[in-house]
């Protein structure tokens, strides 16, 4: 008896019951949400997520506090060149010029062609290819605009649109990638806006406090995006943990006709776009493909308040809000920096009494964050850090697979880490190639559950990069 | 000593810990190996401190002992291979614990102390070819039944107090009657009750005396995630299935009902066919080994009988597993649209061709 016959005794037993399960290829619909899908090996409980694996945080960290906390503005900013993969922006700025905030210092006429402008008004103090130093010389809030829309929203082309967002130098959260190649690749092939307001990470949600305060700047931005794609409506995806944000949005008036909003479980990796497209009852996508492709577009909060500020006060993506975790039994702090500020500046203005106690910092949060070295600068599509006591990196020999299972278990793209792992060490292609490692997400689930404490994800989402 | 048993318990903070080999850093959640296998001491500490209440002292000699000679067992190995660092192994103790458990009070004192020096030395061979052929415990187990079985298989009826101070007991001394298979096709089915089997008022080894004890300790370690439920769900189904289509008795409900509590079939469900090593890791797979487990313990004890048969069945899927986690490996996230996209260019290709 293979899968399709027992889905067929299952189509048969729910239809008698009710008629709005749906049967579809592998997966088990209910009112277009996935409940399972029996390829994955998926189990028959009602899941309102992407089904199969992931991590529940069980005690998450507040992340609603709505002041910023505000410091002390950088003594010199590193703003890196590269604008995606291997393409560098080409520097338009010598050693010893005076740049105002705003100003363009870098051009590339590359694919992705993103401008790039210093985020401080001082002086240029060193141009390599991958970056540029900036020091601050605190001679007040002088700032280069970008020059007026010449035309109203509901007259302009979408293509008028996309060159507008690409002049901000928007890019989006996580990869880094230019938000108007995105858009440009959307317009056509994508039938479906999704605005991805999840938060599975604890204390990546910087974006709530700013929405509840200017709820304009959302909506506004998400007007603007589906002009630009041609679309009437968007679907706001968030999670179930974040009743106050849902209960603002159904409430507002003015979001009734372009906003749909839908819940899913907060569930880690739920942010991941594939994966939120896969809740939302959309097919399967696989790593190194982009939504546009199955007739999705996902972008973030954060996007859409850029989009808006580059419209209507002419702003570039010139500051980033970082939330900022330093301690498991404190709030997450928000931070607004300027983009290419040190990692050491943040940390030390933070944390005073930093000394040695605080001293390793990750950029994005458990499980997913890497660590960096405290010289690098934010760069735009930064979201969160972590501040970690150097005494709880410990300095262990790895142990030994036990053959638990549990990194099976919490894989979301049903993946076999345990053996992907063994094949890597090994330096094995075969066996990678059979146990499909061109899907793994590096969403770090496995390692964190890992009790041997292997570093799993880190070894085979390297290998799959190499590839 | 590298044991601090309170730390284990109260270790609730992330764990980040930087390969000594590559200097990169993983982050990893409070369960380490020694939490996850600790869960296995705190499961087999009721079922003990039952049996210590029917049989009195005799239930923790043997525990010690088994647990006293695995780690000795382990240190000598550790010792003679010229390893300089000496701890003490969680999974050691696990293992002795375990032992305990599979043995009956009436044991000799050389039977865990044999139990232990097997499965000590499979354990060795095993982790230096860095292959997990067989379950280390359930081979040691099986090799000494298949020996010893008649020293193994005697049982002392409830609340007998036995003595501490005879190295061997002697069968008739204690008049003991478990639920064999032999008992069962007889007449004397009819005079077993079944809350005596539910709470323990029976014979039985150490970790099997009370059914209803057994099921706590096996739901504590599903819902602390140590063990899943696949495998000990898919071995009872499968076997009680077998038992119920063959039955060897005119009562065949009750018949199987009875084989599930017998002969260690549950205790060996839980404790050694869904102990980590020679299991799979996927769900389809686990199933498919409780599966197959379950219906080799029903067809020995049906037809060839014996009280270790569930042990045996164990050892004998052991080496499968592997093979089972490749047959039920899942089709990854997206795979299904490679192969449509894969489709659609052979259809184009071949439309281009023409």
């Amino acid at each position: 008896m293979n899968k399709t016959t027992v889905f067929c005794l299952l189509q048969v037993s729910f239809t008698k019951y009710s008629s709005e399960y749906i049967v579809f290829g592998h997966g088990l619909y209910y009112n277009n949400n996935i409940l399972f899908d029996v390829a994955r090996g998926d189990s028959l409980i009602f899941k309102a997520s992407f089904g199969h694996g992931g991590i529940k945080f069980t005690k998450p960290f507040e992340h609603r506090r709505t002041v910023f906390e505000n410091i002390d503005p950088p003594q010199k900013v590193n703003i890196s060149l590269r604008v995606f993969n291997d393409e560098f922006a080409v520097p338009t700025v010598n050693v010893g010029d005076t740049v105002l905030r705003g100003a363009r210092i870098a051009a590339t006429a590359g694919r992705y062609a993103v401008p790039i402008y210093s985020s401080l008004t001082g002086t240029v103090c060193s141009v390599t290819r991958e970056k540029i130093e900036i020091e601050n010389d605190f001679s007040g809030d002088d700032c280069v605009v970008l020059p007026n829309f010449p035309k109203k929203l509901f007259e302009s082309s979408s293509d008028e649109i996309i060159s507008r967002i690409r002049l901000a130098g928007i890019t989006m959260c996580g990869d880094g990638f230019p938000l108007w190649y995105y858009l440009k690749e959307s317009v056509g092939a994508a039938d479906e806006l999704i605005i991805n307001a999840v938060t599975d990470i604890p204390g990546v949600a910087c974006f709530f406090s700013s929405v509840l305060k200017d709820p304009e700047r959302f909506i506004g931005g998400v007007k603007i995006i589906l002009k630009a794609l041609g679309l009437r409506c968007a679907t706001v995806a968030v999670d179930d943990s974040n009743s106050d944000f849902i209960h603002f949005i159904k409430n507002m008036q003015e979001t009734q006709d372009v906003i749909d909003l839908k819940i899913v479980r907060s569930k880690y990796p739920q942010s991941d776009s594939r994966l939120l497209i896969y809740a939302l009852g959309g097919p399967s996508l696989p790593m190194g493909h982009r939504p546009f492709e199955i007739g999705y577009c996902v972008v973030g909060v954060g996007e859409c308040e850029a989009v808006y500020d580059a419209f209507v006060y002419g702003k570039q993506q010139l500051d980033v809000d970082l939330a900022v975790i330093y301690d498991k039994k404190r709030d997450a702090i928000f931070v607004n920096v300027p983009i290419g500020t040190q990692f050491s500046h943040v940390v030390g203005q933070i944390v005073k009494n930093r000394g040695d106690e605080y001293r390793v910092v990750l950029r994005g949060a458990v499980p997913r964050g890497k660590f960096v070295p405290d010289d690098v600068g934010v760069s735009a599509s930064e979201r969160t850090i972590e501040i970690l006591k150097d005494n709880r990196v410990l300095n262990v020999k790895n142990t030994e697979c036990i053959r638990c299972g549990r990194c099976v278990d919490v894989c979301p793209m049903s993946i076999m880490p345990l053996y992907l792992y063994k094949a890597v060490v090994n330096n094995n292609r075969r066996e990678c190639v059979k146990f499909n490692i061109h899907a793994c997400c590096g969403c770090g689930c496995c390692s964190y559950v890992c009790p041997s404490g292997l570093p799993l994800f880190e070894n085979i989402f390297q290998n799959r990069i190499r590839r | 000593m590298n044991m601090n048993l309170f730390s284990i318990i109260e270790n609730k903070q992330r764990r980040y810990t930087r390969d000594s080999a590559t200097g990169r850093i993983a982050i990893h959640s409070a369960a380490s190996t020694d939490t996850t296998l600790f869960d296995y001491i705190v499961a087999a500490i009721p079922l003990i401190a039952f049996s210590f209440a029917s049989y009195g002292t005799r239930v923790l000699v043997v525990f010690f002992l088994s647990v006293i000679s695995q780690l000795f067992f382990d240190l000598w190995l550790t010792i003679l291979c010229g390893e300089k660092k000496i701890r003490i192994k969680m999974d050691v103790v696990v293992s002795g614990a375990i032992i305990s458990l599979l043995l009956s009070p009436c044991v000799p004192y050389w039977g865990p102390v044999l139990v232990s020096f097997i499965t000590s030395v499979v354990e060795f061979i095993q982790s230096g070819l860095k292959i997990k052929i067989f379950n280390p415990l359930a081979f040691g187990y099986c090799t000494v039944a298949a020996f010893f079985s008649k020293h193994l298989e005697i049982f002392a009826a409830p609340h007998t107090p036995l003595s501490v101070s005879s190295f061997f007991i002697d069968s008739d001394s204690v008049k003991g009657t478990i639920l064999a298979v032999e008992s069962l096709v007889s007449e004397n089915i009819e005079t077993i009750n079944i809350f005596d089997i539910l709470f323990g008022n029976r014979a039985g080894t150490i970790g099997e005396l009370s059914i209803f004890l057994l099921v706590c300790v096996s739901v504590y370690l599903i819902v602390r995630r140590t063990i899943t439920w696949h495998i000990p769900v898919a071995f009872l189904a499968v076997a009680g299935l077998v038992y119920i289509v063959f039955p060897q008795s005119p009562v065949s409900v009750e018949y199987m009902i009875y084989q599930l509590f017998d002969g260690m079939t549950i205790t060996v469900a839980i404790f050694l066919a869904s102990s980590y090593g020679a299991t799979p890791v996927t769900s389809n797979g686990k199933l498919l080994f409780g599966a197959c487990c379950g219906f080799l313990t029903a067809v020995f004890r049906t037809f060839f009988g014996g009280y270790s048969a569930a042990a045996y069945s164990v050892i004998i899927m052991n080496p499968f597993a592997v093979i089972f986690d490749r047959l039920t490996c899942p089709d990854a996230f997206g795979n299904i649209f490679l192969r449509a996209k894969k489709r659609a260019e052979r259809v184009r290709s071949h439309r281009v061709e023409r």
